[in-house]
């Protein structure tokens, strides 16, 4: 081999060791890593080292250890819906994820819920990556500027026409995985992000709006936790295709008039969700549901009456497009 | 007793303000370097990690911040050969990525295996020498500080590392 074909070689192995792929879930580890760094650091410093190393629960080998665990849970789960539904275990089947499986969520209406109930929860950020055709969203939990173990009680919400899926997660008071929106509105699948003001204090919300009907996946993880959700296009339902008018208020910018709004219809219309009127506006709107029939319509919008005399709004009914 | 998220946050130190800084800016490179040693996506994670984690919490020990860097890659080489020498496996580079592309004119995949098996056979410090130099372009100065070696000694070890890596292609090559 001469010198002319060794430099070669040298100059191509460089390049396809600058061209290695880097993973996706790397940002996590390192920002896992830095928290439980800083933790430790912490504890450090105010010479509680013995007492703080029982309770801060992270050992690098038993966190490996619970990870390699996690994976054959994983595993497991991914085997067994292999027999309810092969494609689409074997589409989410290649992606790693960070952390242990706590569970992957079950649907019941388009509705799941999990997580552990605490105060002063930071819905910390919001990534997006993209893995074989399957792009996936994830969700970090933090107290106090360290990765939460569990991930704080949540709620999700599926519904179609617009393909939305709303997030609330309760005993949470910041929501700094709003400084990721504008990227996560970069993804092929996502028409819009937003939150939803409540008037809980304890609890954040938001919506993520999809460019159509999709498939999807959660996993709850832990240590560190986090929601993981894998989409894929999908199709419309039977019940969202049976749905051809919709009954919803005037638009109005986000705030406590449209959050009471909203909180006065949940309990009779637990479908109601805010939607922004449109991709650029500042102004949202209350959808209070959808109906088969015009006539279904109109009777629901004669029922809220006192809705639009006492918030100085109004409600319309239009064609689900 | 308070669980650990509950503590007061201290407000990161200067260091640890520059250290974090440079950890999130250079991740990918330290994910490569790691990669180089453990040829598992999930071992090379899992050195970062660690890497990572030893840094922040051994941050007290520097005292100058212009080789946070140097320091931070030195960290990432130990963890990397420790792992390496737990897994009994050291490579140098993604063979998936050496052998994909082969363009006529260039070194074939044949010899691209040649020389990544050279490089197996090279002994530390001489597979970090070649690592750093010629892999992450390195200057020789920062290389010596990681390495923790006299500046003359890095050039002596890295030319002697570059004669060695030319002997076993050569054998290679007699051999054929």
């Amino acid at each position: 081999m001469n010198m002319n074909n060794r430099k070669a070689l040298f100059e191509e192995i460089t390049e396809a060791h600058k061209a290695l792929k880097i993973p996706v879930e790397l940002s996590n580890v390192v920002q896992h890593a830095i928290a439980k760094g800083r933790n430790e650091q912490m504890n450090t410093n105010t010479k509680n080292k013995q007492a703080v190393s029982n309770e801060k629960g992270f050992n690098f080998k038993s966190v490996t250890a619970r990870t390699a665990l996690a994976f054959a849970a994983a595993l497991i789960i991914f085997t067994a819906g292999v027999n309810l539904s092969p494609t689409f275990a074997n589409q989410f089947s290649q992606i790693p994820i960070l952390g242990e499986l706590v569970k992957v969520l079950t649907f019941t209406d388009g509705k799941a819920s999990g997580g552990k109930i605490t105060d002063g929860t930071n819905v910390s950020g919001i990534s997006i990556s993209e893995s074989e055709g399957v792009e996936q969203l994830t969700l970090n939990f933090e107290q106090g500027g360290v990765s939460q173990n569990l991930a704080g009680a949540y709620e999700i919400k599926y519904q179609e026409k617009p393909y939305t899926m709303s997030f609330k997660v309760s005993g949470a008071r910041m929501l700094s995985a709003m400084d990721d929106f504008e990227n996560i509105k970069k993804s092929p699948s996502v028409k819009d992000i937003y939150r939803i003001i409540t008037l809980d204090d304890s609890m954040v919300r938001f919506m993520i709006v999809f460019n159509g009907p999709i498939r999807y996946e959660i996993k709850e993880m832990k240590s560190p936790s986090s929601l993981v959700l894998s989409i894929l296009p999908g199709q419309d339902s039977e019940a969202a295709e049976s749905k051809k008018i919709v009954l919803k208020t005037s638009s109005i910018p986000q705030g406590e008039g449209l959050a009471m709004v909203e909180e006065t219809l949940m309990t009779d219309y637990p479908d109601a969700r805010v939607l922004r009127a449109d991709i650029n506006s500042e102004n949202y709107y209350v959808e209070i549901g959808q109906y088969a029939t015009e006539s279904e319509a109109s009777a629901a919008k004669a029922a809220l009456k006192t809705l639009e005399s006492n918030n100085g709004l109004t409600l319309s009914t239009e064609q689900i497009k | 007793m308070r669980p650990f998220w509950k503590k007061k946050i201290e407000a990161p130190s200067a260091v640890e303000t520059a250290l974090i800084g440079i950890i999130e800016t250079h991740q990918a490179q330290l994910y490569r370097i790691a990669f180089s040693y453990v040829r598992s996506e999930q071992d090379a994670l899992e050195v970062v990690q660690e890497a990572v984690y030893k840094a922040i919490v051994s941050q007290n020990q520097i005292k100058d911040i212009s080789i946070l860097k140097t320091w931070l890659i030195r960290i990432v080489i130990n963890c990397a050969i420790d792992m390496s020498k737990k897994n009994s496996k050291w490579t140098a580079l993604d063979e998936t990525a050496l052998t994909k592309q082969h363009d006529e004119g260039a070194a074939s995949s044949e010899e691209k295996l040649d020389l990544q098996e050279a490089l197996e056979k090279l002994e530390e410090p001489e597979k970090s020498l070649i690592q750093l130099r010629f892999f992450e372009d390195l200057p020789l100065n920062e290389i010596a500080v990681i390495m923790q070696l006299p500046l003359s000694t890095v050039k002596s070890q890295l030319y002697r590392s570059l004669k060695r890596l030319k002997v076993e292609l050569e054998g290679v090559d007699e051999y054929e």
